[in-house]
């Protein structure tokens, strides 16, 4: 028999003709012994087959096989951190323009007793004029510290000869 | 009753919603369901207990990962056959990469050892007993080579048709068929026990 009208006389069985040609295939097969025998035997293997898979129950434990899934669950994939809620976009402008102004506030009251602060009166020179001060913290003159209140500025001044 | 004392009486699709929530007991659930299908079809097609096992199991994680993109549009658990078996045929075609030309293969395209093959005549009278003839079927499969073996399982066991099993094996209907046939005559011959191996 001819490999393609055998595949043909497969498909039949299976359903996969359309009407048209299931009806005339089938006129082709009437008179054909060797067509129907072949047609027996797929058709047993077929309906043999039906609903007898072999079972193969699975060779490990239950537990020992969900682990095994959760572990790989759990290091391929990150941890998802619910998403935080979104806020309206001015309160988003609130907080982009409050932090700024609230750490600069911060750092001014930090500064602030720091620079206010009287200038000890030095051990050996001391200068004061209206609005700065220029101190000596040692003797012989090593480290001069000028503070202008005015200007708002500090230097000390460090001489190492 | 405790969450997973009631989720247990769940049904699928409610297993699948709470899992899609992130709910890993429900989707453990759902493993303990189908993990014996699952891990059959694996063996089924690849004949080895430890690399079906691996499969079966990578198979849920996918899932789980692309839990999200599951719809509905079948059930679950063929959702989740379909999975393990597009990563059972990358396995085997792994395999097939990996090793020279088989005989079977070469047997199949030199011309068709099925038309050689002599017809079985089924014997009505032969009663085989269910766990018997699930052994002969075993025995047979097992002798198949990957490519009948596949098309086998994915059309008589999935009840896939032609050209789903063309689609999802990447080959021509025309293949399929051809493979099909063969396959459907060798186990035949093997559950017939009509001849011996090595007289084929």
């Amino acid at each position: 028999m001819k490999e393609d009208v055998s595949l043909k006389l497969q498909a039949l069985l299976d359903g996969e003709l359309s009407r048209e040609a299931t009806a005339e295939f089938q006129r082709l097969l009437a008179d054909d012994a060797e067509a129907k025998a072949l047609t027996a035997e797929l058709s047993w293997t077929r309906d043999a087959l039906k609903g007898n898979e072999p079972a193969h129950p699975l060779p490990v434990r239950g537990d020992f096989y969900w682990q095994g899934i959760q572990q790989a669950i759990q290091k391929d994939t990150p941890v998802k951190h619910p998403a935080a809620p979104a806020r309206p976009s001015w309160i988003s402008l609130f907080y982009k323009l409050l932090a700024p102004a609230g750490a600069a506030l911060a750092l001014a009251l930090i500064l602030l007793p720091v620079l206010n602060r009287p200038a000890p009166v030095a051990a050996n020179a001391s200068t004061s004029v209206a609005s700065f001060n220029v101190e000596s913290m040692m003797p012989n003159s090593s480290v001069v510290t000028f503070c202008s209140e005015k200007e708002g500025v500090t230097v000390v001044w460090i001489d190492t000869q | 009753m405790s969450k997973e004392n009631a989720n247990e009486n769940a049904s699928d699709e409610a297993l699948v919603r709470l899992a899609q929530q992130g709910q890993m007991d429900a989707f453990e659930l759902l493993v303990a369901r189908h993990r014996d299908k699952i891990y059959a079809r694996a063996f089924s097609m690849l004949r080895n207990e430890d690399e079906a096992v691996d499969l079966s199991q990578e198979a849920w994680v996918k899932a789980w990962q692309r839990l999200n993109q599951f719809q509905g549009d079948s059930s679950f658990v063929t959702w989740i056959t379909r999975i393990v078996i597009n990563l059972c045929l990358d396995q085997l075609r792994r395999q097939k990469r990996q090793r020279t030309e088989s005989i079977e293969r070469m047997d199949e395209d030199a011309g068709g050892v099925e038309r050689q093959m002599p017809v079985i005549t089924p014997n009505p009278t032969e009663q085989l007993e269910r766990a018997e003839l699930r052994e002969r079927i075993d025995r047979g499969l097992a002798q198949l080579s990957n490519e009948h073996r596949t098309v086998l399982v994915l059309h008589e066991f999935e009840q896939m048709e032609y050209k789903e099993i063309a689609k999802t094996m990447d080959c021509s209907i025309g293949t399929v068929m051809s493979r099909l046939f063969y396959a459907r005559r060798r186990m035949a011959t093997l559950m017939s026990g009509l001849r011996k191996e090595e007289e084929l």
